[in-house]
């Protein structure tokens, strides 16, 4: 990294990209920046020219949130045009920015919010990554501007916004929900004369997989496929102990130490490892090094279910896509009856203003609108509105389309009904470390180079440790 | 008199002149490599948090480069590093010197022989790991090719504990013998044909000439290699962040993957500076090592 031999042409390159990429503004050294820079001035052009029409004084609102795909950012773009459209009067503008919603990408929006007022509004997709905006001065106190309007977030959005509060401060607007949901073939289901469930135990699961399972070879069909996808690989196991635990599914009570000694984690991942065991799904070594997606595996017909509704837009892209079953939702299952609490899930896209904003004023209206009114068009790309001021079956109709992708009665109990019992997070200390612990044990189980006891003993040990630590 | 002022201030108006053509550089040399060194040099005795925000911090002394010899994850990494660094280097010499010497004597098309064993090097590091990602999948050519040799049940390779670090190490080597087998051709180009005529005279075998003429002869070129492949392996990434992201487990993290997981998924800017400065000592103290050590062997 620091090596001296490198330096010079390092310093070379730099210099050049100084000379040619510097145009006198306030870059903030960061390479994105400068192409956050050329897109603002396009709007900057755009601006001008309506603004010989329009003589009110345009303001401009940086926007910038983690939608990927061409499909995300148009239903994006309706909700920007309605809400220009609103505000025409007072000349308010959006420009839409997209990151990659990892770690680079979240890094790139925290290095322009440390840099100035280049964003305005922004997303988070957690309310741990909120918190530590929050700390760290990247996200506006919007307790004044609350007060001003009297604008009761919880009215809107329900009692869970109390979990995304720091301090009793609101950090954001929450404008979307999200119900985490096993994602199920009902043609398989049908076949197999099972019916849709509507609450399941581990054991019920088990025997579904081990009855959609069927075939061998490259005609093979899994009764389950275990989503990898992201950076937390063995995400699906807390997905499903969380119906017991909540959100706090690494904790015991006051969070000093880990709960990975509890038998429901052993029954949790007693049952995965079946499943990979007995070949209901692909093994865990073919799903990392083969990269299987839900798009391979479930919208291909390979696998019967899948976990994770993060599916959703590629079952509704059905050109890239094509498939001709019908798509079904179900909860995820729980280890019995009685520990059947919680849904994981909860609120998805949190709003935030940037303290060093020059609009703040501005910058709040497009909240408010995005929350109450603006999300109507998230729908279409399955986001669920957060907020109460919409009307269920609107929302279920955008949702699910009119092509007959879905099963409406379970998409609207497992994916689309807002009401439940969320698993919120409310311990946040070491997370990632104890999630890259708990992942690299499960792999190890995974892979048959531990046993369940082994792994989740060593997991407990490693976890508390990390904890003990200051 | 006159004179020899009239001559110093044109001395100085040249050296001025040198000094504002280096200024670019060194201005970008200074912001975005000595500044930030310096700045991680004090990062390293913090505790910060990038999200805290700048200046936001405690100084802790010590405490980051004493942590790090009881964490696991660092202790794998350092490792993986070393074994990693130990394989890779003296097999791509190693194979590098043999190929560039048999291409030379024996080879019929040497230029696009040379130039096929270049192409991974020129090629994009993340493209090739992806290639490779697929060469290892249970359908891929690698695994069918081990079955075909009548291995039943062939390692998971990249899945597998023991067989992913040798696998990305096999990556690494297969892109990077290409370079160092043209650095080695063109200094075997440059040897003075006059010692291997008089070698023929003497009766010398093929074997002879080589150990007792090429390789020492290729000594200087031997020691460039070896000190620019150590460094670049201390600091490898790239490959094994597309490949394995560090696993299974931690069987493939590396030191500079542990550092960017360190500053980046867990926010903890002072250790990860630690770690930096850390592995920046162990590539300084080698190369040191190294640069001391030439005298013995190498000879121009």
């Amino acid at each position: 990294m620091k090596k001296r031999m490198v330096c010079s042409l390092i310093s070379v390159l730099l210099a050049g990209a100084m000379l040619t990429g510097c145009g006198g503004s306030s870059a903030s050294g960061d390479g994105s920046s400068s192409a956050v820079k050329e897109s603002s001035d396009a709007g900057g052009t755009a601006k001008t020219a309506a603004a010989e029409e329009n003589p009110p004084e345009e303001v401009t609102i940086h926007f910038w949130s983690g939608l990927s795909d061409a499909s995300s950012q148009e239903a994006q773009q309706r909700l920007i045009d309605a809400f220009e459209e609103k505000y025409k009067d007072k000349g308010y503008k959006v420009e839409a920015e997209s990151f990659v919603n990892d770690s680079n990408g979240n890094l790139k929006l925290e290095a322009n919010l440390l840099g100035g007022d280049e964003i305005d509004v922004y997303v988070s997709y957690s309310s741990s990554t909120l918190f530590k905006r929050a700390e760290g001065n990247l996200a506006l106190d919007l307790t004044d501007l609350c007060q001003r309007d009297g604008f009761d977030i919880e009215s809107y959005a329900g009692d869970m916004m109390e979990y995304f509060r720091k301090d009793g401060k609101a950090y954001c607007l929450p404008v979307s929900l999200s119900k985490f949901c096993m994602v199920l073939n009902k043609d398989m289901f049908d076949a197999a004369g099972i019916e849709i469930p509507e609450s399941w135990t581990y054991d019920e699961f088990l025997e579904v997989c081990k009855k959609l399972t069927h075939g061998e070879g490259e005609d093979k069909v899994y009764g389950m496929f275990w989503n990898t996808n992201g950076g937390d690989k063995s995400a699906y196991a807390h997905y499903m102990s969380a119906k017991a635990f909540g959100g706090d599914y690494y904790y015991k009570e006051g969070g000093t130490e880990t709960n990975f000694d509890d038998p429901i984690w052993q029954k949790t991942i007693e049952l995965i490892n079946t499943t990979m065991q007995e070949g209901y799904t692909p093994t865990h070594a073919d799903t990392v090094t083969e990269k299987l997606t839900q798009e391979s595996m479930f919208l291909t017909g390979r696998a019967a279910m899948c976990n994770g509704s993060w599916v959703f837009q590629s079952i509704k892209d059905t050109q890239t896509y094509p498939h001709d079953f019908v798509t079904a939702f179900a909860p995820f299952p729980a280890v019995d009856e009685e520990h059947n609490t919680y849904i994981r899930g909860g609120y998805q896209d949190l709003l935030s203003i940037n303290p060093r904003s020059e609009h703040i004023d501005e910058a709040w209206e497009f909240m408010k609108f995005y929350m109450n009114e603006g999300a109507l068009y998230m729908a279409d790309i399955g986001r669920i509105p957060a907020s109460n001021t919409y009307d269920n079956e609107e929302i279920a109709a955008r949702v699910l389309g009119s092509d007959g992708l879905f099963d409406e009665q379970s998409a609207a109990s497992a994916l689309i009904d807002p009401s439940g019992n969320y698993a919120v997070s409310t311990i946040l200390e070491k997370t990632p470390q104890i999630t890259d612990v708990f992942q690299e044990e499960m792999e190890a189980v995974w892979t048959g180079n531990k046993t369940v006891e082994e792994g989740l003993a060593s997991a407990k040990k490693r976890g508390d440790e990390i904890l003990a630590k200051e | 008199m006159k004179n020899r002022r009239f001559r110093l201030s044109r001395q100085l108006r040249t050296d001025i002149t040198g000094y504002a053509f280096l200024l670019p550089n060194f201005a970008g040399c200074l912001t975005f490599t000595i500044i930030p060194i310096l700045c991680s040099l004090v990062f390293s005795f913090t505790d910060w948090e990038y999200t805290r925000g700048f200046g936001n911090w405690n100084f802790v002394g010590l405490k980051n480069y004493i942590d790090m010899w009881t964490d696991e994850w660092f202790l794998a990494s350092l490792k993986n590093t070393l074994l990693y660094t130990a394989s890779v280097v003296p097999v791509t010499i190693l194979l590098a010197l043999i190929l560039s010497v048999l291409i030379d004597k024996y080879c019929i098309g040497k230029l696009p022989m040379r130039l096929a064993m270049l192409m991974p090097y020129f090629s994009s590091t993340v493209a090739v790991a992806i290639v490779w990602v697929m060469m290892y999948s249970s359908f891929g050519p690698v695994t069918q090719l081990v079955k075909w040799i009548g291995v039943e049940n062939p390692p998971k390779w990249l899945a597998d504990y023991h067989w992913a670090l040798p696998a990305v190490i096999l990556v690494t080597i297969w892109s990077t013998v290409g370079f160092a087998m043209m650095i080695y051709t063109s200094a075997i180009q440059g040897l003075p044909t006059e010692l291997y005529e008089a070698a023929d005279i003497d009766g010398a075998s093929e074997l002879d000439k080589f150990f007792k003429l090429t390789v020492p002869f290729l000594s200087p070129t031997t020691f460039y290699l070896l000190i620019t492949n150590i460094i670049s392996s201390f600091q490898v990434f790239t490959t094994i962040q597309v490949m394995t992201g560090g696993g299974p487990g931690n069987s493939t993290s590396v030191m500079v993957s542990y550092i960017y997981r360190s500053a980046f998924g867990y926010y903890k800017m002072g250790y990860a500076s630690a770690m930096a400065w850390i592995l920046f000592l162990m590539i300084f103290l080698v190369t040191l090592i190294q640069w001391n050590g030439q005298k013995r062997w190498v000879g121009y």
